[in-house]
């Protein structure tokens, strides 16, 4: 399976191609024991389990991803070469000083052309399902790292969740949707929307003890959130929260312990506490630029989060500001909407929609997008910061956005087209790893699973085109 | 019950006690007249060279809010009861006391230790229900919950619309608002009577992202006075309120308990307290000097459990034990340990301490065996949990009468318990208990 050449095919609208180096890339197609009819017809979702365990002796590390195919959730151990990784912590470290970062990362660490072999172990064996949640299918996981009580929970496409812990191969907690087990997405979905947007989503608050979950009621104008319990009762639900006038509420994230926004059909996210009665606490209305397609928010700083559009704009927002510019007014005395203006606006090059956000664990600035070809891109917001700060508001945006973009796209994995060309990007078939840095897994729809670390001497290159 | 009158075999002498009278930079009238509360900071300060255990008080007096250090000896290396007066307070006894935080034209009637470094150092409570936050090194408070009594309102003028007549001493001690933090500090839930109406509130309120925003108010029904409220973990809270129950919400659930918990019996309903060792226990305290000790757990599955009340009857409810101050010396105040989960303290009436240990009621006690009758207070259990008794102000001054939030257990030193006396006298205390050896 060699990389081939097509990636600058696809993406022939680009003005700047962006490096697409790897570090590490390691792809598998994955074997069961159950014999599975047409793999292509089964929805597939993938997470990363956080424990990471170093082996000096051998030069290596294992981590292992969570990966869904219908209703059966598999693990799959991922072994990597220890001294890729720990040479780029070094970069990492010194990433504020840009020259001497550099310097260093050029002789330590290079570009491998080479496919790795990270999935050497479980390569060639069947797999067993380590978890079944039978009747439904799966759209969403979220790993679980500091309960002792569950280990991982997930979403059905009816809107369902129910908790897993490990050696358990059912399910310990449920929280059922009345729609039923044998319902099928396409049945409720066809009735709001079809396609490749989700009608439900959910997050867990930052210390682990809530669950907010977002559905779309079905046949009215009316979806709802419910705020579950994720401490003392898992699975308790505490309370139904309506949002009028939408259809669906796709996208859920939460910014803390208590503060969430919901992100709905009417291209209006709405910010929320879980401790507030059932009214928004304040809104971000978002008319323009084609749909909202979805969202997410740093776990690293409270603050920051960044929207997608269907026509591929892409949006960095601080909540604050956000916020701030509800209450302000003096531009707006006669009852105008307020201005809520982004830090920084970008795009998906040739117009490719934006289905799937996620901000990184491990940096403040850096976050991957997902277009509708199933491309991902890298982003790292750095350049923009050290322009902008806090109290030099008005000035926001003094890069053009070419430059912009130029400088803050740092990569570029691109999707399925190698194999299939008409494969479309899907919500939770990509993630992030939460420890290690710039740790990238992929699912596609051809059950073909790829973990990737991309080669970021990216300041280099950036400064490269400038001159 | 058997109402025995309980004899003085509890023990009474202290591993350490140590007292001090402040003394102010300012003119204070009549110190009798003034409301003082008492917590200890978490701050604990080891000096291995002198051999001693600096920490402080946090005392005050009407408005004004003073931080009082003591030290007391590193090592108990002296396991015998002492016979004498400490010197904890030798340091300051000499000083003058100026406020560390005044918050104007309020009394405050209760306060919290929040974080010494933090972004707010303390929170206080009046007496009207208003909050503030203070900041160590700002004298003013940061963050201000104000309620609209205004500044002047004194207890009497807002208590009087509602139990005109019932004001005068014996009720005095019953404070009409109180707040709870959370395990995690993220949010604080503060309960208030409206004042004219039946009908009680509590305000949930942010003390994360931004400290002093009310995030909620629930409303009691049919309640005029909730005096009490406490968190048992991050998110489940419990309030007390004058119809004698207890209602269990969540931060995050709507305006609806999520299970209640009725005591009609044993008088009225005083106090309660939550252990913040385990998530569990809890204490309640009344009027006619009844302890109880309950099992959250128990108490909520008791309220699904419909076996022996199929025709609508309420549900059976036992606690896990009882216990009862002698003399019928009513329960003011309830405070668990903070060090350690079965050791909680109640304050009577009379102003006495009583330390209960529940070791030996947990130790009977099974909680798969739901419908397991309480361990009602027998001579035995009696004497095997009360294990120690600091005499109020019945030492200084006979008609001393036991307040909330004078008397609060050092979060940090175990053992180790605060009082404040209406004469100002500031006192500290660690038990001398057979443990102690």
């Amino acid at each position: 399976m060699a990389k081939s050449k097509s990636s600058q095919g696809a993406s022939g609208a680009r003005r700047k191609p962006a490096p697409s180096l790897y570090q590490h890339i390691s792809s598998f197609k994955p074997q069961f024991s159950t014999r599975v009819d047409d793999v292509l017809h089964f929805s597939k979702t993938l997470t990363w389990r956080s424990e990471i365990i170093p082996d000096k002796s051998k030069g290596t590390l294992t981590t292992s991803l969570l990966y869904s195919q219908g209703s059966d959730i598999y693990e799959i151990d991922t072994t990597l070469p220890l001294k890729t990784f720990y040479d780029d912590d070094d970069d990492d470290d010194n990433d504020d000083d840009d020259e001497e970062g550099n310097g260093k990362t050029k002789s330590a660490a290079t570009p491998n052309p080479e496919y790795g072999d990270a999935f050497q172990d479980v390569e060639g064996k069947p797999l067993r399902p380590k978890w079944i949640y039978q009747g439904e299918t799966v759209a969403k996981m979220q790993y679980l790292e500091s309960s002792d009580d569950s280990t991982a929970i997930a979403m059905s496409k009816n809107g369902s969740l129910a908790w897993f812990r490990d050696e358990i191969k059912v399910p310990v907690h449920i929280v059922q949707e009345m729609m039923g087990p044998a319902t099928r997405y396409s049945s409720i979905h066809s009735l709001t929307r079809p396609g490749s947007l989700a009608v439900s989503d959910f997050d867990v608050s930052t210390n682990m003890d809530t669950v907010v979950k977002s559905q779309s009621n079905g046949y009215e104008e009316d979806s709802i959130l419910k705020i579950i319990d994720n401490s003392d009762r898992p699975g308790d639900i505490l309370r139904t929260v309506h949002v009028p006038g939408t259809n669906v509420a796709h996208s859920v994230r939460f910014f803390n312990n208590h503060l969430f926004a919901s992100c709905s059909d009417d291209n209006i996210l709405r910010f929320w506490d879980t401790r507030t009665a059932d009214k928004p606490l304040w809104t971000l209305s978002e008319p323009k630029n084609g749909r909202l397609t979805s969202f997410d928010s740093s776990q690293v700083t409270e603050n920051l989060f960044v929207t997608g559009f269907s026509t591929g704009v892409i949006k960095l927002w601080d909540a604050r500001a956000v916020q701030l510019a509800t209450t302000d007014l003096t531009h707006r005395q006669n009852g105008e909407e307020p201005i809520q203006n982004e830090i920084a606006k970008l795009f998906h090059s040739g117009g490719d929609s934006v289905v799937d956000i996620l901000f990184s664990q491990t940096s403040a600035t850096e976050f991957v997008t997902v277009g509708g070809t199933g491309n991902v891109y890298h982003w790292d917001m750095e350049y923009s910061f050290s322009r902008n700060d806090d109290d030099n508001e008005d000035e926001v945006r003094v890069a053009a956005p070419e430059e912009l973009q130029g400088q803050c796209l740092k990569f570029f994995h691109t999707g399925g087209t190698r194999r299939s060309s008409n494969q479309f990007g899907k919500r939770n078939t990509v993630a992030l790893h939460p420890v290690i840095n710039d740790f990238v897994g992929t699912v596609d729809s051809d059950s073909l699973v790829t973990a990737y670390k991309p080669f970021l001497a990216s300041d280099f290159i950036g400064r490269g085109y400038d001159d | 019950m058997p109402k025995k009158v309980w004899k003085s075999s509890t023990p009474s002498t202290y591993e350490h006690i140590s007292s001090l009278r402040p003394k102010f930079v300012s003119r204070v009238d009549n110190v009798l007249h003034q409301r003082k509360s008492l917590t200890f900071s978490n701050v604990v300060v080891p000096d291995k060279k002198n051999n001693t255990l600096t920490s402080s008080v946090i005392y005050s007096q009407g408005s004004d809010i003073y931080e009082i250090d003591f030290a007391v000896p590193l090592q108990e290396a002296a396991s015998e009861p002492v016979k004498d007066y400490g010197d904890a307070f030798e340091g300051i006894e000499n000083t003058s006391l100026s406020p560390k935080f005044v918050y104007q034209g309020e009394t405050v009637s209760k306060m919290a230790y929040l974080d010494k470094t933090g972004e707010t150092t303390l929170l206080s409570m009046s007496k009207n229900g208003s909050l503030a936050w203070f900041k160590e090194g700002i004298k003013v408070p940061i963050h201000i919950v104000q309620e609209l009594m205004g500044p002047a309102t004194s207890y009497a003028s807002i208590h009087s619309l509602t139990r005109p007549g019932d004001l005068p001493e014996k009720d005095f001690s019953l404070a009409i608002s109180d707040f709870g933090i959370s395990n995690d500090t993220e949010t604080i839930v503060k309960s208030q009577s409206n004042g004219d109406e039946e009908d009680s509130i509590l305000k949930i309120i942010d003390n994360a992202g931004k400290p002093g925003e009310i995030l909620r108010t629930v409303h009691v029904p049919g309640t005029t006075v909730t005096h009490t409220v406490r968190f048992f973990d991050n998110h489940i809270f419990a309030s007390c309120s004058d119809d004698n129950i207890l209602r269990f919400w969540d931060t995050r659930t709507s305006d609806k308990p999520i299970w209640v918990l009725g005591e009609p019996k044993n008088g009225k309903l005083t106090s309660f307290d939550c252990s913040q060792v385990s998530n569990n226990l809890f204490v309640t305290g009344f009027s006619t000097g009844i302890i109880k000790l309950w099992d959250a757990r128990a108490a909520e599955a008791a309220t699904t459990d419909l076996t022996y009340r199929q025709n609508g009857e309420d549900p059976i409810q036992n606690e896990i034990a009882n216990f009862y101050h002698a003399g019928g010396d009513s329960v003011v105040d309830v405070q668990f340990s903070a060090t350690s989960s079965s050791e909680f303290f109640t304050v009577g009436g009379t102003g006495n301490i009583y330390h209960w240990n529940t070791d030996y009621s947990l130790s009977k006690y099974n909680p798969d065996d739901t419908i397991a009758p309480p361990q009602d207070a027998t001579e035995e259990s009696q004497t095997k949990s009360l294990r120690f008794l600091h005499k109020g102000g019945s030492r200084r001054s006979p008609k001393q009468i036991g307040r909330r939030n004078t008397a609060a257990w050092h979060p940090v030193i175990e053992n180790l318990v605060g009082t404040v006396d209406d004469d100002s006298l500031v006192s500290i205390y660690k038990p001398y208990t057979e443990e102690s050896e």
